[in-house]
């Protein structure tokens, strides 16, 4: 089999994992070296369905020993199966590196043989890049739960990120879906690879060329959709990692059905495609704005409003918070107003030193008004000519593209979704249905 | 009402700058030889003085290292109407006011040169991914057409990164290509690039970077909107992936 018919299986087999980031490390090449990274990461390309490629994503091997239901190469489905050589794969990671289409090398696998000695591929490929072809740009590379320890200190000594993908929100889902993995053998890599981190940073400060672990840190993704859970359980499980295990970034993957299961949802269910970007916009308040996950949903809403993004559904359901002066307001503050992003709160502190700003100034600066005008006031005056009252102000901050999206929507009947209880039970069941 | 000729280049332009110091004028329009003079305006035509220059460089950096890069990649977007006023207007109003006014994001010049920065590095960054090197005899040549100056940045970027190699980036809207060897770069105005047919092996690799390209996309997410919004059409031209979708057949180089 030649290196192209290779490729095409083996990324075809590797698609399915959202994760293709290169930020977290910045770098330059060392004497005799190629490749460099810098901290923001840069997108290459955008595929058909306008997902970045920055790394080659690819998995070192597709054949596996597990049987996870909603795995495309599992070990009962009949697909053609390939198995890179680690020169073959260092050489295409190079020439691909060296004509600009990619950033880095995202290695993954399925397991050949053993965990072990899956690793000790994978390893041996990534040693042939950074030692034989002196590669010092971004590479990815996933832990094999089950691995010796050793080897995964070893990859975290070559790769810049490290990630164990936690796969499913809750044990239970992950037993009935994935039977030969387990909560615990997931972690523990996860914990190590922490620790490893953890370490170096103690260890830099004692050696300055210490080599790093895993520099760009670590990341996770888990599948939305293929299980019951609530979005506020996979939203605190989030926050979870985030402060347990320090990690860089949790993904979450709509779940596509790929295979006929009794204990997976039906192949005709369309991704939550509006479910994973309400959860990625949560994501960014945890992290960014100083949210925590019981702010944003709770036990009473375990759910996300599909009409509206959690930060505005917040700001509607706090209206004792508002309105700010922004003018006066420190920055946490300024971060929790609709329509106010990490950017432009930055640029508001800047700028108001040299005067007051008014709504205009504002517009200039980057704040979106038509969220931002119910929620601010400037020099202690809200927006001209604005009235309003909480009704009308949900009605305007109502996302247009996902109200439309909604089953049974025609444009005359955004009214009905403007109730008090914005959406009977019997209507939610419809709209989880449908995907969104 | 006073108007600058200059020569066009940057310290042509910082001359400028220093003349209207000295000469306590505020000039309405600043433009090069070869623009269309206005109707019932003279236009004082400026030498190009590098020390003079240098003395407006080092009153900037003064400032600030930030304020010097401000100014000096202002100078770089094509994309701002009016350059050169404005970016007088902002030098004046940095040393009437100090570093603090290049923030002051709502005033109106700072708003028009940070809104022209930030377009230029923009574009920049994205092409610093949607550049394609094709090899020709252990040379990596790439084409691109930019609507700003970006090719400083470029040449910045893929010096640090390709230390070892010999390539070349040619852009094909303002002329110019920078070539980069082992040695040194450098910066060479070129009017017309052509190329040789690519070897096998070059040939090879792109099928597999197309094939890589298909293959990656998830079939069921597909959504050309948001492909769009992040790789607009026009870098397309000189993009592998996307060479067989050109109308006039294949644009790349070779």
């Amino acid at each position: 089999m030649d290196t192209l018919q290779k490729l095409t299986i083996l990324a075809d087999a590797a698609k399915y994992d959202v994760a293709c980031t290169s930020s977290g490390a910045d770098k330059t090449p060392g004497p005799g070296g190629i490749g460099s990274a810098s901290a923001a990461g840069i997108c290459h390309t955008f595929t058909a369905d306008g997902r970045c490629v920055s790394l080659l994503k690819v998995l070192f091997s597709n054949s596996c020993i597990h049987d996870c239901k909603y795995c495309l190469s599992r070990r009962s489905n009949d697909v053609p199966r390939a198995t890179f050589e680690p020169k073959e794969l260092a050489d295409l990671t190079m020439q691909f590196y060296r004509r600009n289409y990619i950033e880095g090398l995202f290695i993954s696998s399925g397991v050949l043989r053993n965990p072990d000695y899956t690793c000790e591929q994978m390893i041996k490929t990534l040693e042939i890049l950074r030692f034989q072809y002196r590669f010092y740009g971004y590479i990815h590379a996933k832990a094999i739960p089950g691995a010796d320890p050793r080897l995964i200190e070893r990859m975290g000594m070559l790769a810049d990120r490290m990630s164990v993908n936690i796969e499913l929100p809750s044990a239970q889902s992950l037993s009935l879906l994935a039977p030969d993995k387990s909560r615990r053998a997931i972690l523990a890599p996860m914990r190590q690879i922490g620790d490893g981190i953890a370490e170096n940073q103690r260890d830099i400060v004692r050696y300055r060329h210490a080599p790093k672990f895993a520099p760009a840190g670590q990341s996770t993704q888990m599948i939305v959709g293929a299980s019951p859970e609530s979005d506020y359980q996979i939203l605190t499980l989030s926050e979870a990692l985030y402060r347990r295990f320090s990690l860089k970034r949790v993904f979450f993957s709509a779940y596509i059905p790929l295979n006929d299961d009794p204990a997976l949802p039906g192949k005709e269910v369309r991704p939550p495609l509006l479910r994973e970007h309400r959860l990625y916009q949560a994501d960014w308040l945890l992290r960014f704005y100083g949210f925590t996950a019981n702010e944003i949903l709770d036990e009473a809403h375990p759910f996300f409003d599909p009409c509206l993004d959690p930060k505005c559904n917040w700001a509607l359901s706090h209206p004792e918070f508002f309105p700010v002066e922004v003018n006066a307001v420190p920055q946490e503050v300024l971060l929790r107003v609709p329509g106010i992003g990490v950017r432009s709160a930055t640029r508001i502190l800047q700028a108001r030193r040299s005067g007051a700003l008014d709504f205009a100034g504002l517009k200039k600066i980057g704040v979106v008004l038509k969220r931002a005008q119910y929620f601010i006031t400037c020099r202690g005056k809200m927006m001209e000519h604005l009235r309003f009252s909480p009704e009308t102000a949900r009605q305007a901050l109502l996302s247009e593209t996902s109200v439309s999206q909604l089953p049974g929507h025609q444009p005359e009947q955004l009214s009905l979704l403007t109730g008090a209880s914005w959406i009977p039970g019997n209507k939610r069941a419809v709209i989880q249905e449908a995907g969104l | 009402m006073t108007g600058y000729l200059y020569d066009g280049s940057f310290d042509g332009f910082l001359s400028c700058v220093f003349e209207s110091f000295a000469r306590k004028e505020q000039p309405v329009l600043i433009q090069t030889f070869d623009q269309d003079q206005p109707f019932l305006m003279a236009l004082t035509t400026i030498v190009t003085r590098p020390e003079r220059a240098r003395r407006v460089e080092n009153g900037l950096k003064r400032l600030s290292n930030d304020i010097w890069e401000m100014v000096r990649d202002g100078f770089l977007c094509d994309c701002m109407n009016n350059r050169e006023v404005n970016l007088l207007r902002l030098i004046q109003q940095l040393f009437k006011y100090g570093p603090s006014a290049a923030v002051n994001y709502a005033d109106p010049v700072v708003n028009t040169v940070w809104k022209a920065l930030r377009h230029m590095r923009e574009e920049g960054h994205l092409l610093s991914g949607f550049v394609r090197f094709s090899e020709y005899n252990g040379v990596l040549v790439s084409v691109i057409s930019p609507k700003n100056q970006v090719l400083p940045l470029l040449a910045q970027h893929f010096s640090v990164r390709f230390p070892g190699e010999q390539f070349m980036i040619y852009d094909q809207n303002h002329k110019v290509a920078f070539i980069h060897t082992a040695q040194k770069g450098e910066f060479v105005e070129i009017d017309t690039l052509t190329l040789p047919s690519v070897g096998k092996e070059e040939a090879a690799f792109r099928a597999m970077w197309r094939e890589y390209f298909d293959h990656i996309a998830i079939p069921q997410r597909e959504n050309p909107f948001c492909q769009r919004t992040h790789l607009a059409l026009r870098y397309r031209p000189w993009m592998t992936e996307f060479a067989s979708e050109q109308p006039d057949g294949q644009r790349l180089p070779g």
